[in-house]
């Protein structure tokens, strides 16, 4: 992997989050010569911090679902292709739900899905959620939705086997590398020249991913854009490995209702086991200003208790690690993806919610968009232009 | 190269922590997410410094050098009810 930095990339991507990771991949796949930088590891940030839900019931609008589908029919390819297993489980996922507020929201998430062509959402009763997930204590449940099509993936294999990928097809993957600054020249739009890294290597360009996740904000800002993104700060914990108790990805009814009217923080039981045995549980969500990555107290106590509520079976199990990750979301809720109107050589790629389930499909969109100079019509609604200054 | 266990929880080998380092894991954490080592029971508590010994030396760093992982809640392992457990007295969820 390692390998001499050239002068100059026809690509540079920023970020070796699984978004970042899946550009470079595709981009490297087209041919490009690609350089992928991180100021930290390799999905050391959200994409290292999320439970690999591979969501389809309740995406944000067709265009996600259409690239959640496309990025799920990917993953045996990948898998070939990476030479690796991805750990990817197709064992459906539910939505239990505990009040009628709670059941009209989800429900309505359903119709939504099923109206964009997920004909396999659907509302279960009690009942029914109980003998898909059996662990589930289904007393003080009034309903479930349900989509036997959703999944989980490994997070850490993902990104990990992409940049992998990436560099061998010929892309230069620099872990721990901090950009610092852009080189700008201006004319009737901004382009950026080249990239400094913190060692003061200056790295020329013709074009620049913003893949940044977090700090898409900052590397936006180097070349005078300023990016609408807000963040959340997600909290999450995971359990020693046991033998299979839970079988889906579990998601709380209460993250749908009213979710983005408060800046309180908001707690739920989102739930999966992984391969290995061990159970993630999420997660408790705030807004936060800054990049912050703290637990608290309140946060997991909460999530716990609603965890063990859910699956009585959880309780006596070891917590072994808390983690939080901090995730940016626009105000429309949609990723922020395209060219920028404003610098004419930058990709924004940042802001996909679930973006693990997404990120193979967006990496093919970007290297599309890249070696044909347009985005596709149909993701225009992704545009960074909508929310930049 | 040689398999003995450097993670015991996870029973990761140094070989398997030499091919992390050879495709670009150069943190501690970096070996975690590559291997799986330091993400059992123990949190790493017993392995980290075997990791960073062969961080260390396959990458030419001294052992100084080479930061400790991430720490993070709880200090020891601590079950999923006694956490909640004082959410559940305040009766808040």
């Amino acid at each position: 992997m390692k390998k001499e930095m050239r002068g100059r990339y026809d690509a540079i991507v920023i970020g070796a989050g699984v978004v970042g990771c899946a550009a470079a991949y595709s981009l490297a796949g087209k041919g490009l010569s690609v350089l992928l930088v991180d100021r930290g590891g390799v999905g050391s940030g959200a994409s290292g911090g999320n439970p690999g839900f591979l969501v389809l019931l309740y995406r944000e609008c067709p265009q996600t679902l259409a690239l959640a589908l496309k990025a799920r029919d990917m993953f045996s390819r990948l898998e070939r292709e990476l030479g690796i297993e991805l750990e990817v489980e197709f064992n459906g996922g539910l939505i239990p739900v505990k009040n009628p507020v709670e059941e009209e929201a989800v429900a309505a998430v359903v119709e939504k899905a099923r109206s964009w062509g997920l004909g396999s959402a659907r509302m279960v009763t009690a009942a029914e959620a109980g003998r898909l997930e059996p662990a589930l204590d289904t007393e003080g449940i009034r309903a479930a939705a349900w989509c036997s099509e959703e999944g989980r993936v490994n997070p850490f294999r993902l990104s990990l086997s992409l940049a992998q990928g990436a560099a061998r097809l010929g892309a230069t993957v620099r872990p721990h590398c901090v950009v610092t600054k852009m080189h700008l020249s201006t004319g009737p739009s901004v382009r950026i020249e080249a990239v400094e890294l913190a060692d003061g290597t200056v790295v020329e360009t013709g074009l620049v991913v913003n893949a940044a996740g977090a700090w898409a904000r900052d590397i936006a800002r180097m070349a005078g854009l300023e990016l609408g993104i807000h963040y959340h700060r997600g909290e999450a914990m995971v359990t020693e490995p046991i033998g299979p108790v839970i079988k889906t990805i579990v998601t709380d009814g209460a993250f749908f209702v009213g979710y983005h009217d408060t800046k309180e923080m908001r707690t739920g039981a989102c739930l999966t086991q992984t391969r290995a045995g061990n159970v993630v549980i999420a997660q408790a969500t705030t807004e936060v200003e800054e990049y912050d990555r703290r637990n608290t107290y309140q946060g997991l106590r909460e999530v716990a208790a609603k965890a063990a509520a859910y699956f009585p079976a959880l309780a006596g199990l070891e917590v072994i690690r808390c983690w939080a990750a901090v995730t940016p979301y626009t105000e429309d809720l949609l990723p922020v993806c395209g060219f920028s109107g404003k610098v004419s050589n930058m990709f924004v790629a940042a802001s996909f919610p679930s973006a693990v389930g997404l990120a193979p499909a967006v990496g093919e969109l970007i290297a599309e968009a890249v070696t044909g100079g347009v985005m596709r019509e149909e993701f225009r609604a992704f545009s960074p232009d909508r929310v930049s200054q | 190269m040689s398999e003995k266990i450097i993670c015991r929880c996870e029973e990761i080998t140094e070989t398997e922590i030499e091919e992390a380092i050879k495709h670009g894991a150069v943190t501690v954490d970096d070996v975690k997410r590559f291997t799986r080592a330091g993400m059992g029971l123990c949190q790493g508590r017993t392995c980290w410094r075997l990791v960073a010994a062969i961080i260390a030396r396959e990458t030419g760093r001294s052992p100084e050098e080479i930061q400790p992982p991430n720490r993070r809640a709880p200090v020891r392992p601590l079950a999923v009810e006694e956490l909640g457990k004082a959410a559940l007295e305040e009766g808040r969820p």
